[in-house]
Formats: structure tokens, C-alpha cells, sequence
């Protein structure tokens, strides 16, 4: 039946009515109606119902099976429409006060009281003064003019766990949980099936969400939302502010907690239809002591990514970002206890197969691990990153820093990185210990991974040991530390030195040949090198650990030297006189007493015998061989008579010789022997 | 007939004797001594264990002897064991300890129990368990506010971080890095066994379980 068709028959039902109340007494009339369809509507199993009051008042009621509205994706079953007094007006009737109830449709049950005003079929209103829905009540108009139509709904408050009980929420919201309640007034307006206009108000009160993985949660949200859209050619543009006054969310990994200041977004939205593609220009984030951010973003909503963005964005509190926005990603990693401070801004730009560019500024940051690692201050520069065109330079001022217990000064870095490779655009140098410690010819890949490599030159020139020996609370060394590594790389969680480091020390030379840590800013690294000692000065050595003056050359080498978690672990260490040595080789009645106590625990005491008359005596050889492995020390000296070795052996008169008996010693004894100078399992002869 | 042919008789014996007695010892991973070493630092770490873990813990002794492969081993190997153990030099029967007192692995020892008082509410509320890698796993993140979600997540990092840098460091300190995966394989059956009741762990089915 025709919309035209349908008025007519209306407007002659009402004169069949009033003209019988002056001529024949004709109180009800009742139609049924098979099945009606409009353009808009389509109904089955209609019953409609007219009576005629004492008053003369004429009342209808309206059933309907069930209800088909195309344009709003909507079947309704069960309508019943009662209206106690129907009026004309002029073309148009009215009913004051009516009752809808619905028993059927995607809200569930739905009950209003209605103004219902019908003229013709594009002119026509209906105020709902009351409208239960899931949740709350809810008030508002729709009406039609002409070709026009408009509308409002309005609620001061919808409990959100009732409406979660509902089938109302679509796909993507169906396994999430809310609470709280939220108030909301829209309006909207369009032109015959076409919405084309829309404004939206929507304030929470301790709102609260999860979904089942718990991966996105919110508790106690007081936020506003407000949307407007205009319909396009090609879909809708608006704008949309969001506003979070107070609460907490959480979107894995990261938590936000909004107390004091408020956090915003701001944004102009255009939809295209075709292509599913939001686009979010003018978007201003503003998230007070921790954020700020304004750009461009194009979403697919179909996969829900974006496809093109370009955000710039500033952080005056670095300390603030890293907490909130930057540590949940990087949990279990070297990086996920850092403490810092300044700020940093700058601009990101990427599209849908990732980041493209990339410019940060750092403003007097400070970086200090949490587990004392390591640590960087006073760091200025800007780090610029391509994906595929050509590297641009980046350069990094930092004022000081250290590794582990070695400290460094101010050094610059500049370097260029494109894709995932950094390379060094000229040597570094960074004053180290009074030394200078420099890299060249640096070459990384997988910077923007996990599976970071790198390799590089290095040298060391003029590095003091004093000051390494005192950063690293050994007894006090002298000389100094240079050394050409051709090659260091880092691989695999392992990194790796090719070449020599080499100290001159005590007159002498130590050179470490080979060095190479695994996991390094793991809980246990793991080091293991080679080392070799040449001419060492024993005079100049024995003064610096108040040993006891021996006088002499030491030579020597230390293989397989081990540390694990910086503990010596393993070594097999070999020291002795060098053959041939022709220098003057004296040993102090103090080194021959610390030995001894080295030896078998207690002081030779030579000073209550006859040779506290001799300051020092005369020694051929010294020679000491200690193989370390697990906890036990095993050790050997020159042939000796017996199972004995020598530690030293003494010549001419009077002689001394120190010789051990026993071979194997527990480190941990002998570690706490040195360090009270005493060394068990050999005795003073 | 003499010593001669007597010696010929007893040579396919010993000879196999000894092939089938050097298989058993070179071969041999020190499970009882490692689940000892596990038991210890999994006690020292959880804490003070409940009656029901010690009653476990009894049952999981006699489970304990059939690691060996020589209680699988016929008799006759079994004696060879006992002959090839008396001639084999001290160093090799060594071999059946395991060290875990070297100072790495008592730093990350003490690292453990000093987190373990911060992860018992997340083990006790089920938000984490063991699982069957001897690594701990989130089970529940909803059992936990979302405030102290990451710092869970955190703890579980390190906690597992440490663990990893234990099982190999314990292989490392025993001369044998080839062992990780056996003694993290120990060590995953005796977090289960030695854990409170009430705390949760995943089966080798894959499933959580309570205690």
C-alpha cells in the first residue's frame, strides 16, 4: 500500500467516525491488515482499533506482528501503540498522550509514552516524554517536514551493566564488560532515509571496562566525548573532543592514570565510505606532564591500522613518558629500569608497512639504569632516522657518563642511520680515565630490532690505571693503558674484541689479547680473555700492593681467564722470573713473611731468627702456575725434591726457598688468604 | 689347558663388562645430586615449605631414584658399574655433584628470594604460575589491579631473567654447559612439586592446575 494510499485511508476512518456519532451508533471499528509496505517500512498481521468514548472522544490502538524499519537494520516485534484521545486539527491529529510498547527488538523491550502529531506523511512529530530503554530513561523528539526530518534524544544517566546485559553492543564490543553511568544528548536530522547530520554529547561517571583477555581495561573514568558529522558525497567529516577528567586505563602494555589535569584529544574527522578510511586531521593530544602531540592520522578501519600518519609531539618530562608510555614496552629488556630526566619533542611520520621518519630532539636528558650499569648526563642532539631514502645526520652531545663503576667525560657523536644501519660519520672520541677511548668506522644493523649487531675500531690511548684501579676498587696500579683493536663487534648477544689492549704497568707490559663478553647488561655476563705479562718490574709492583719488596723481573701469561657475573671464574695463570733474567733479584724479609703466611697461614716471623740481620736475600727463580677451576685452584712451581715445588727459589747465602707441598687449594680459602697476605699449602723452607 | 685358556675363557666377560660399564658412567647426568641442588635453592627462594610439599617431596624421592639409568640397567651392568666405579679415577665420580656455591649463582640466589616476597601475591592470587619451562608465566593479568599489572609484569621479567642466567650458570659451574636443558628440566619439576598450595602451575598438557 502506498504512503498516499495509507493517509487517505486514515482521514476516512476519522469521518466514518464522526459522522457516526450524528447518525448511526457506530462505536468501534476494527481493520486487519495482512501486510503493508512503504518505502521505508514494511509490516505484518496489523490490527488497528477505533472506538468512540462517551465523551466522544475517538481512541485507537495499533498492533503489529512485527515490524521491518530497512533503513535502521531494525525488525520489531510486538509493537502496540495505544492512544486514548485522538484529535484533528486542521489536516493533522493529534494524540496528546499515547503509549508505545515494543515487545521485541536489538534494545530489548522497550516501553514510551508519546506526543504523536500526524498531518501528512512528511509531516509528522514525535516528542517521546518518556522512553524506557536497557539502563534508563531517555526523552527526545523525531519529526519530519517536508523531506527534512530531525531528532533528539536525551538521557540524564544510562546504568552501562545494563546495557552490557543487553545483545545491543556491536561485534567488536560484545565480549566487554562495563559499568558506571554515562548521560548523553544527541541531536540529528536528515533527508528522507539518509542521516545526515549529527551532534553528540556523551558524559561517563566512573566508568569502568574490560574486555575478556583483560588487555583493555578502564575503572573509574569520568570522561566527555563530543562528535559532530555532516554527511559528504563520499561519507563524513566532523570533528570529535574527548576530554578524560579522572581514572584509569589500560590498553596493553600501557597504564594511563588521569588525576589532576585532564586528558585530551581533539581531532577533525572525515570518513570515506569507499575505502573505510578515517581520516584525523588537526589531532591535538594534550596529556599534561607527560605528552603533547599534533598531527595527521589516516585509519583503515576495515584492519583497524593506520595507514599514513604525521604527528609531532613534545614532552617536557621525559621521566613522565618513559614511565607511562615507553617502559611497558621494553619490559625484559637491558632498557626497562631507567631513570630520566629532561625532555625531548620532535616528529614521526609512517604509513601503513611502518615508521618512515623519524626526528627526536633530546633537551638535557639524564639517564641512569636502575641497577647502576650504566648512565648518561647532560645528553643535547638530535637523532634523525629514515626508513629508505637517503641517512641523514644525527648528533648526540653528551656531558658524562659511565659503565658500571668506569666513569667518562663529554664526548659529541654524530652519525648517520637510515633504515636499520648506523654508521659513524667521524671517530669518537670519549675521554676516559684521564685517556681518551675512541671508535671508528662503526656500522650497525638492526637498530630497529631485537637482533642488534654492530661493529667497529677502537682504540685506547693514555688511559690511567690509577684512576681504572680506583673505579673499580683494585689496590692502586700505575702506568698506563693504550691499545689498537682493529675490530669489535657485537653479535648475538655477545660482544667481542679482535686485538690487543695493551697496559704499560710496573716497567712492564700486560697485554690482552682477545676479549669477549657475553650478555654484557645481562644480570650475568660472562668475560673470558687472554692476557700476557712482560718484564714486569717486581720492585715497582710489589710497592704498589705492599707486599714486601722483591726486587726482579716477572713474566707470564693468563689463559682462559674467565669472569662470570665480573667473579673470577677460571683462569690457568703461569708467572715466573723470565729465563735469563740478569737484573738483581732480591726478596725483602717482609715477602719472604707475607709468603709464608701465604703459604701456610702464619708469618715465617724471620725477624725473631738470626736472619733478621738480613734485609733481603738473594733468589734465583720465582715461579708460580695456578689453575682455576670449578672452586678449586690447582697449583705448581719449579721442581722441587719431593711433591714439593718451588714458589722461589733462593741462591747464595744465606738461602731461602719457598716451596709448596700442597696442590690443590679451595679459591675461596685461597682469595681470602691474599687478601689477609697469607697463602696456604706451601711452607717456607 | 692352564692360566692361558682360563684368561681366554674370562676375556669376553670383562670386555663386556667394561664397554657396557663405561657407556653407564660417561654418559651418566647427575639427576639425583641436581634435583638436591634444585630442591635447596627452590626451598631457600619460595621459603619455609608446607607439610604438603614435604610429603611431595618424599614421594618425589623415590621418583628421584628412578632417574638413573642404572636402576634400568640389567644386573649384570650393574655390577660392572660397581667394578668399572672402583678402577674409574676419584676426578670422574666427582662428576655426580653439582656446585651451586659460586658467586654468581649466589648473587642471583639472594636476587630471587629478595623478589619473592613481591611476586607471593601474585602467585597466591593466581595471576602467575610456574609453567614447564622452570620459568614463571602470567596465568590471570584481570587477578590484578591494572596499577600493578607492569610492575608484575616486571617482576616476572626479572624473576625469569635471573632463572635463565641460573640454569645456565649452574650447567657453567659444573664444567658441563651442555646440561641446561636437563637441570631447567629439573628444575621445572620441583618449583611444581615444592610450590604452596594454592599456587598454580601449568601442566605438560598445557593446562593450569592449582595446588
Amino acid at each position: 500500500m502506498r504512503r498516499s494510499n495509507f493517509h487517505g485511508l486514515l482521514a476516512w476512518i476519522t469521518i466514518l467516525l464522526v459522522l457516526s456519532c450524528q447518525a448511526v451508533a457506530i462505536e468501534q471499528i476494527e481493520l486487519s491488515i495482512g501486510e503493508l509496505q512503504t518505502e521505508f517500512v514494511s509490516a505484518k498481521n496489523i490490527q488497528v482499533h477505533f472506538s468512540l468514548s462517551e465523551t466522544g472522544s475517538v481512541g485507537v490502538q495499533v498492533d503489529i506482528a512485527e515490524l521491518d524499519l530497512p533503513a535502521a537494520s531494525e525488525r520489531l516485534k510486538e509493537v502496540h501503540w495505544r492512544c486514548s484521545e485522538l484529535q484533528q486539527m486542521h489536516d493533522a491529529y493529534y494524540c496528546e498522550s499515547s503509549r508505545l510498547t515494543i515487545g521485541g527488538s536489538s534494545l530489548g523491550t522497550v516501553n514510551a509514552m508519546l506526543h504523536v502529531q500526524y498531518g501528512q506523511p512528511d509531516d509528522w512529530r514525535l516528542k517521546f516524554l518518556q522512553l524506557d530503554l536497557p539502563g534508563g530513561k531517555w526523552s527526545g523528539e523525531l519529526f519530519q517536514e517536508g523531506e527534512h526530518w530531525q531528532g533528539s534524544l536525551t538521557t540524564k544517566g544510562i546504568d552501562l551493566a545494563a546495557v552490557t546485559a543487553t545483545n545491543i553492543l556491536t561485534e567488536a564490543l560484545a565480549d566487554y564488560q562495563f559499568s558506571g553511568s554515562m548521560a548523553l544528548s544527541s541531536d540529528f536530522s536528515g533527508t528522507d532515509n539518509q542521516l545526515q547530520r549529527i551532534h553528540l554529547q556523551a558524559t561517563t561517571t566512573g566508568l569502568g571496562y574490560t574486555n575478556e583477555m583483560a588487555s583493555q581495561a578502564g575503572e573509574a573514568l569520568d570522561l566527555f566525548l563530543e562528535l559532530n558529522g555532516d554527511q559528504t558525497e563520499t561519507g563524513w567529516q566532523g570533528s570529535i573532543e574527548s576530554r578524560i577528567q579522572k581514572g584509569q586505563l589500560y590498553s596493553e602494555p600501557v597504564y594511563l592514570e588521569v588525576s589532576d589535569q585532564p586528558l585530551t584529544f581533539a581531532s577533525d574527522i572525515d570518513w570515506v565510505a569507499s575505502e573505510n578510511l578515517l581520516q584525523l586531521g588537526g589531532v591535538n593530544l594534550q596529556f599534561p606532564g607527560t605528552l603533547e602531540a599534533r598531527g595527521e592520522v589516516k585509519l583503515d578501519l576495515l584492519h583497524a591500522l593506520p595507514v599514513q600518519y604525521q604527528l609531532a609531539f613534545k614532552s617536557s618530562s621525559l621521566g613522565g613518558l618513559y614511565e607511562v608510555l615507553i617502559q611497558p614496552w621494553l619490559i625484559g629488556t637491558a632498557a626497562d629500569s631507567l631513570s630520566l630526566q629532561g625532555g625531548i619533542s620532535g616528529s614521526v611520520s609512517g604509513k601503513a608497512d611502518g615508521l618512515n621518519n623519524a626526528r627526536i630532539t633530546l633537551d638535557r636528558v639524564g639517564m641512569e639504569d636502575q641497577n647502576g650499569r650504566f648512565g648518561l648526563t647532560g645528553l643535547q642532539g638530535t637523532f634523525n632516522w629514515r626508513h629508505d631514502a637517503q641517512a641523514s645526520r644525527s648528533t648526540l652531545q653528551v656531558e658524562g657518563g659511565h659503565l658500571y663503576h668506569i666513569g667518562f667525560d663529554a664526548f659529541l657523536a654524530e652519525f648517520d642511520v637510515q633504515g636499520d644501519s648506523l654508521a659513524l660519520s667521524r671517530p669518537l672520541d670519549i675521554p676516559l680515565l684521564g685517556g681518551i677511548l675512541t671508535f671508528q668506522d662503526l656500522q650497525a644493523s638492526g637498530v630497529t630490532r631485537q637482533s642488534m649487531q654492530w661493529q667497529m675500531a677502537a682504540s685506547l690511548d693514555g688511559v690511567s690505571l690509577a684512576e681504572l684501579s680506583e673505579s673499580l676498587d683494585w689496590p692502586l696500579l700505575e702506568g698506563t693503558l693504550h691499545g689498537n683493536i682493529p675490530k669489535v663487534y657485537y653479535n648475538d648477544k655477545k660482544l667481542a674484541l679482535d686485538g690487543l689492549l695493551t697496559m704499560d704497568v710496573f716497567g712492564g707490559r700486560v697485554t690482552v689479547e682477545g676479549l669477549d663478553i657475553l650478555d654484557p647488561l645481562g644480570v650475568v655476563p660472562v668475560m673470558e680473555t687472554t692476557m700476557y705479562f712482560s718484564d714486569l718490574d717486581l720492585g715497582q709492583l710489589t710497592r704498589a700492593f705492599s707486599f714486601g719488596r722483591i726486587e726482579g723481573l716477572l713474566e707470564g701469561r693468563v689463559d682462559a681467564l674467565q669472569l662470570v657475573g665480573w667473579e673470577l671464574n677460571r683462569f690457568h695463570a703461569r708467572l715466573a722470573t723470565p729465563e735469563g733474567d740478569k737484573s738483581r733479584r732480591r726478596i725483602s724479609q717482609r715477602a719472604v713473611d707475607n709468603l709464608t703466611e701465604l703459604g701456610n697461614g702464619i708469618s715465617a716471623n724471620l725477624s725473631q731468627t738470626f736472619l733478621r740481620y738480613f734485609e733481603d736475600f738473594a733468589y734465583e727463580r720465582i715461579f708460580l702456575e695456578v689453575d682455576l677451576s670449578q672452586n678449586v685452584a690447582v697449583l705448581d712451581g719449579l721442581p722441587a725434591k719431593g711433591d714439593g715445588y718451588y714458589i722461589v727459589k733462593g741462591r747464595g747465602l744465606p738461602r731461602i726457598d719457598v716451596i709448596g707441598r700442597n696442590r690443590r687449594v679451595a679459591w675461596k680459602d685461597l682469595v681470602t688468604r691474599l687478601k689477609e697476605i697469607q697463602f696456604e699449602d706451601a711452607v717456607v723452607k | 689347558m692352564g692360566v692361558a685358556n682360563k684368561m681366554k675363557k674370562l676375556s669376553w666377560p670383562l670386555l663386556s663388562l667394561l664397554l657396557t660399564a663405561c657407556v653407564t658412567i660417561n654418559i651418566y647426568f647427575p639427576a639425583a645430586a641436581a634435583e638436591e641442588a634444585a630442591r635447596t635453592i627452590v626451598r631457600d627462594v619460595l621459603g619455609e615449605p608446607d607439610e604438603e610439599s614435604e610429603r611431595k617431596d618424599e614421594s618425589a624421592g623415590s621418583e628421584q631414584d628412578k632417574q638413573s639409568a642404572i636402576d634400568h640397567a640389567p644386573v649384570f651392568i650393574l655390577v660392572a658399574g660397581k667394578v668399572l666405579e672402583a678402577i674409574v679415577p676419584v676426578a670422574e665420580a666427582a662428576q655426580a655433584d653439582i656446585n651451586i656455591n659460586t658467586a654468581a649463582i649466589n648473587r642471583l640466589r639472594k636476587g630471587m628470594e629478595a623478589r619473592q616476597s613481591k611476586l607471593r601475591p601474585f602467585y597466591k592470587s593466581g595471576a602467575i604460575g610456574f609453567d614447564q619451562n622452570a620459568r614463571v608465566a602470567v596465568r590471570d593479568a584481570a587477578a590484578v589491579s591494572m596499577k600493578q599489572r607492569n610492575q608484575m609484569k616486571k617482576l616476572v621479567a626479572d624473576e625469569n631473567r635471573d632463572r635463565d642466567a641460573l640454569y645456565r650458570e649452574i650447567a657453567r659451574a659444573n664444567g658441563h654447559p651442555e646440561w641446561e636443558q636437563d637441570i631447567r628440566k629439573t628444575f621445572s619439576r620441583i618449583w611444581i612439586e615444592e610450590a604452596p598450595a594454592g599456587y598454580w602451575y601449568k601442566s605438560a598438557k598445557g593446562g593450569w592446575v592449582k595446588k
